[in-house]
């Protein structure tokens, strides 16, 4: 049977091979050598940065279909490929110490290359079932990860709900599916949007009960209100560099896939504007509400991020030409500064005297002015987070919003600027904490690791850079859309 | 070229290369702040003086690509409107800095490096002719404020400084969604495109309304107006001086800057169907800032009240729409930020001493620090308008202004005047006049250096108050170019309106791009 397998599959499909050959290849590594973790770690970024090369230089040469349609390759995908192993291999180079001391490091670090290569497949298609089944290998690989502390019990719960969840959430997007398959007899968003304007009485129903289920199958994913619940026990107890990659990296991709389903499935998608748009603002105000009261860093962050789903999804709903680079945009922005502001939270973790796993306000007093540079960088995140110029995290919600009122979005807009409005509180304790209370104790800040000090300079470099000048970022994201 | 970008931006670069300084090498760090300061205040001296006052436009421009496509553009210059406000704010860095200088006594590094910050971001807003720009640098000073006030304030500083940055930043927020429809609708950020093309664009006046209201409210929480001035006395009593000064100084003059700048002559019409409620706000804050500064036991919480007075002077003035009301409205703006920032001066240099800002802690001062009360006395008058000194002509030309307006807008206000004569002198009379007691018995008196401080804001005080011309002959070609062009908006937006309500007034949409 003819597959379609050409030469040019495989240099189309290059980034995914050499992450799922690189994570057999960092597995096989793992059981028949007894490697260091930072030698894993770096083992690991070559992989990742192999398949950044591909992306970049290699698979652009290759854009089109492929294996008879189950694969797209285009400037979107790209886009989002990039991101998402941006984050992986950031992630990679923040656990090096986490897993220093537990016992399976290698199969930590190929479980991040394997929840890449899901990303990246996810992005890459216009199948979905291909969509499904990248879902499932992120999913799948972000359930052990969430629980790699496996002593303890936050991290074991955290884990446990969120494969329950998580279960659900695949449930409802395979059902989906299955449905949409019904109504058209193909799972491939092109010729489902064909379909869909002839669409009789019955066969409508199901297409729109499919469309749903998948919506809000990827909704789980990006944790919007109401299916959010899963995330701050998650982040919690998840190994904070894994609640780093899950709150960037899943929810970008998650997210730029919601948005190629809509915008190519339901072009004219009317119907979608009212429930999102509930969604939407539940969503944003909840996040931000919620994370007014938290004292644990990490779980402020993941009510937070909660909020940023929604300020994701206003981007989504709206559907206007904009709109569409302005979610690229924010989720790049949204990857700098809420990677760095998890990168900032595992530093402090480490400079907690006892280690501490969880860095709650409290331990932040005066921190700022024992750890400088610590203390400037997650203050710029939390400026940037709550969407202060001069950061990127301004420009983002700039773009969004004016892409969004372009498209007549009013009220929606002002909602989310008494969102934004109402998130000023809780990213401002921060820096109260940081700098507007005397240290208590007089200890020196240890040094950082220096994988994690270029981290976070990366981050905040990007947070500011990409504040003050944004063109550059703005003519990608126009790239990724137009190519 | 020595522009209006060494304004905004050699604060900024003084503290990016300060930021490597050791924190231990404090004698450096406020020297440089200092060498900083004076630097920028003569460049903005010699562009006062290079000013041409005849040209109403924009002078000094300096243009470059930002953002192309956002359609952002760095687009600076300075016109008779922002050029006395730039001056106050390259006057009064200095003057902080020095009146600091030796009176911090924790992370004396990052309260210089705020300062400075805090001074270029200010130059941006009074010179960006780019409502982006103006956006980004009008959000940018909030950051090292919020600073100024929660690091170094008093005991409540943190209460303080979250709500002022709260209530200011969610008005910015609304003008935010506000400047993203007057793009959509202008098709450009440009100051000079804005204006030019709004009345063609003739937006309903139901639009108009709601565009106005969400800057003026961004602007009147800045001023702030009645009853929107709550975030105001805290943030005063809990800030360090140097922030008071800044705040009364400069801060607040952003407000009343975007209220004559932006709210009046992008939508003049809807500002007009407004005025009462506004002229009754100002009045209302006039009265009520004043009598609640008279029952104040606690110095800097009457100086904060009598600010929300005062800057009811200011408003009124801008919205009487007259020549007499605009310059008035303008001179008293640099008024104010002179007398006020050093009132915030003095009570500073009292607290530093005597560790008290209560009134019943104090009085005698006059024999024990004779002059401190002297520059006190100087202030004072100042501030309650004495003739011969600032305060008096531009609260005189904003009475004018305001008589010509509609005479009971001035009747009311004048009573402000004499509130405010009352609770300064009594003020005065309570702190500085009597027998030595309480704390006041063994204080010294000013050093040099607080005395420097104070000498360019007494020189100004009296420069002013005689020869105002010298700074008003500035100012009089561009607002009489403002105010010419808002007549003929009105104008047009009359004869327009007609046509409108006659159409019934089509439902606005944002408009899409082809």
């Amino acid at each position: 049977m003819d597959f379609g397998v050409t030469r040019e599959t495989f240099g189309a499909l290059s980034p995914l091979l050499v992450l799922v050959g690189g994570g057999i290849l960092v597995l096989l590594a793992g059981a028949f050598a007894s490697l260091s973790s930072r030698a894993l770690a770096a083992l690991t970024l070559v992989v990742q940065g192999g398949a950044v090369i591909s992306v970049l230089f290699y698979a652009p040469r290759f854009y089109g279909d492929y294996l008879r349609g189950a694969f797209l390759l285009d400037p979107y995908g790209c886009f989002g490929a990039l991101l998402r192993l941006a984050v992986a291999a950031a992630t990679t180079v923040l656990s090096v110490r986490t897993v220093e001391d537990l016992s399976m490091k290698a199969e930590y670090f190929s479980l991040l290359l394997f929840a890449a290569a899901g990303g990246t497949a996810m992005l890459w298609t216009r199948d979905l079932l291909i969509i499904f089944l990248g879902l499932e290998t992120l999913t799948i690989a972000s359930f052990i990860l969430a629980g790699y502390f496996r002593a303890d019990r936050a991290s074991t719960e955290g884990s446990l709900k969120f494969f329950l969840n998580g279960a659900f959430a695949a449930a409802l997007l395979l059902y989906g599916i299955a449905l949409l398959f019904g109504a058209t007899g193909s799972t491939r968003i092109p010729e489902i949007a064909k379909l869909l304007p002839a669409a009789q009485s019955p066969q409508w129903l199901l297409l729109w009960l499919g469309g749903t289920f998948v919506v809000v199958g990827l909704l789980f994913k990006m944790a919007v209100v109401p299916f959010h619940a899963w995330s701050p026990d998650v982040y919690q107890g998840a190994p904070t560099p894994v609640a780093g990659f899950l709150s960037v990296g899943s929810k970008a991709a998650a997210a730029l896939v919601l948005l190629r389903f809509l915008t190519e499935t339901f072009p004219e998608g009317d119907r979608w504007h009212t429930p999102l748009w509930i969604l939407a603002v539940a969503t944003m105000l909840y996040g931000n509400l919620c994370a007014i009261p938290q004292m644990q860093l990490k779980r402020m962050l993941a009510y937070s991020s909660i909020a940023h789903a929604g300020y994701l999804l206003v981007g989504i709903l709206a559907l206007g030409e904009l709109t569409r680079e302005a979610v690229l945009v924010y989720t790049v922005a949204y990857g700098f500064m809420n990677l760095g502001a998890f990168a900032a939270v595992l530093a402090f973790e480490r400079v907690q005297p006892g280690g501490i796993r969880d860095a709650s306000l409290e331990n932040l007093r005066g921190a700022g002015y024992r750890a400088p540079f610590l203390g400037a960088v997650l203050a710029l995140f939390m400026f940037s987070l709550a969407g202060i110029p001069p950061t990127v995290g301004f420009v983002a919600k700039y773009y969004l919003f004016a892409a969004a009122l372009k498209e007549g979005f009013v009220g929606l807009v002002v909602l989310a600027v008494v969102a934004t409005a109402v998130s000023l509180y809780f990213y401002l304790r921060v820096v109260v904490y940081l700098y507007m209370h005397e240290p208590e104790g007089g200890e020196e800040a240890p040094s950082l690791a220096p994988g994690l000090a270029v981290t976070l300079g990366v981050c905040a470099l990007g947070t500011l850079a990409f504040g003050v000048f944004p063109s550059r970022l703005l003519e990608w994201a126009a790239w990724a859309v137009w190519g | 070229m020595m522009g209006i970008s060494w304004l905004i931006f050699l604060p900024v670069a003084a503290a990016v290369v300060l930021l490597f300084v050791p924190r231990s090498w404090s004698r450096v760090l406020w020297g440089a702040a200092l060498l900083a300061t004076l630097i920028v205040l003569a460049l903005a001296i010699v562009l006062y003086v290079r000013f041409d006052a005849d040209d109403a436009g924009l002078q000094f421009v300096e243009h470059a690509l930002w953002i192309p496509q956002f359609g952002v553009a760095y687009h600076v210059g300075l016109d008779g409107l922002s050029l006395l406000l730039v001056m106050l704010t390259a006057l009064l860095g200095p003057v902080v800095v020095l009146a600091s200088w030796g009176t911090i006594k924790k992370h004396e590094k990052e309260f210089v490096l705020s300062l400075l910050v805090l001074q270029g971001a200010m130059m941006g807003v009074f010179t960006a002719w780019d409502l982006f720009l103006f956006y980004v640098f009008w959000e940018a000073v909030l950051i090292p404020m919020y600073f100024l006030i929660g690091v170094w304030g008093s005991s409540r500083r943190i209460y303080a400084t979250i709500k002022f940055f709260i209530f200011t930043m969610a008005g910015s927020l609304l003008m935010l969604v506000a400047i993203i429809s007057l793009y959509l609708q202008c098709g450009s950020f440009d100051f000079d495109h804005i204006f030019s093309s709004l009345p063609e664009a003739a937006l309903p006046l139901r639009n108009q309304l709601w565009l106005f209201a969400a800057f003026f409210l961004a602007f009147a929480i800045k001023v702030p107006l009645f009853p929107l001035h709550t975030w105001l006395p805290d943030a005063h009593t809990e800030a360090p001086m140097a922030g008071s000064v800044i705040l009364a100084g400069v801060l607040l003059k952003m407000g009343t800057y975007g209220i004559a700048r932006l709210a009046l002559p992008l939508f003049p019409h809807a500002a007009q169907v407004l005025f009462p409620l506004i002229a009754a706000l100002s009045i209302v804050g006039i009265i009520y800032g004043a009598m609640v500064a008279m029952v104040q036991t606690d110095i800097k919480r009457l100086v904060a009240y009598s600010s929300v007075s005062h800057l009811g002077f200011v408003v009124l003035g801008l919205i009487a729409l007259n020549a007499q009301g605009l310059e008035g409205g303008f001179l008293q703006m640099v008024n104010h930020g002179l007398s006020t920032g050093a009132l915030f001066m003095v009570v500073g240099f009292l607290y530093q001493r005597t560790h008290s800002r209560l009134i019943a802690d104090h009085g005698g001062l006059a024999s024990t620090m004779p002059v401190f009360s002297v520059i006190f006395g100087i202030v004072m008058l100042s501030s309650i308008g004495l003739p011969g000194l600032n305060g008096f002509v531009g609260e005189f030309l904003i009475l004018l202004g305001a008589f010509r307006h509609n005479p009971w807008w001035g009747a009311l206000a004048a009573t402000g005047m004499v509130l405010s004569a009352c609770y300064m002198l009594w003020v005065y009379k309570r702190v500085v006049w009597g027998v030595p007691r309480g704390k006041a018995v063994e204080v010294s008196d000013l050093t040099a250096r607080e005395i420097v401080s104070f000498l360019p804001i007494v020189v100004f005080i009296v420069w002013i108050g005689v020869f105002p011309g010298t700074f008003l002959s500035k100012i009089r070609a561009s607002s009489h170019a403002y105010l010419s062009r808002i007549e003929m908006a009105l104008q047009d937006s009359e004869s327009n309106e007609a046509a409108v309500t006659a159409s019934a007034a089509p439902h606005w949409e944002p408009k899409k791009e082809e």
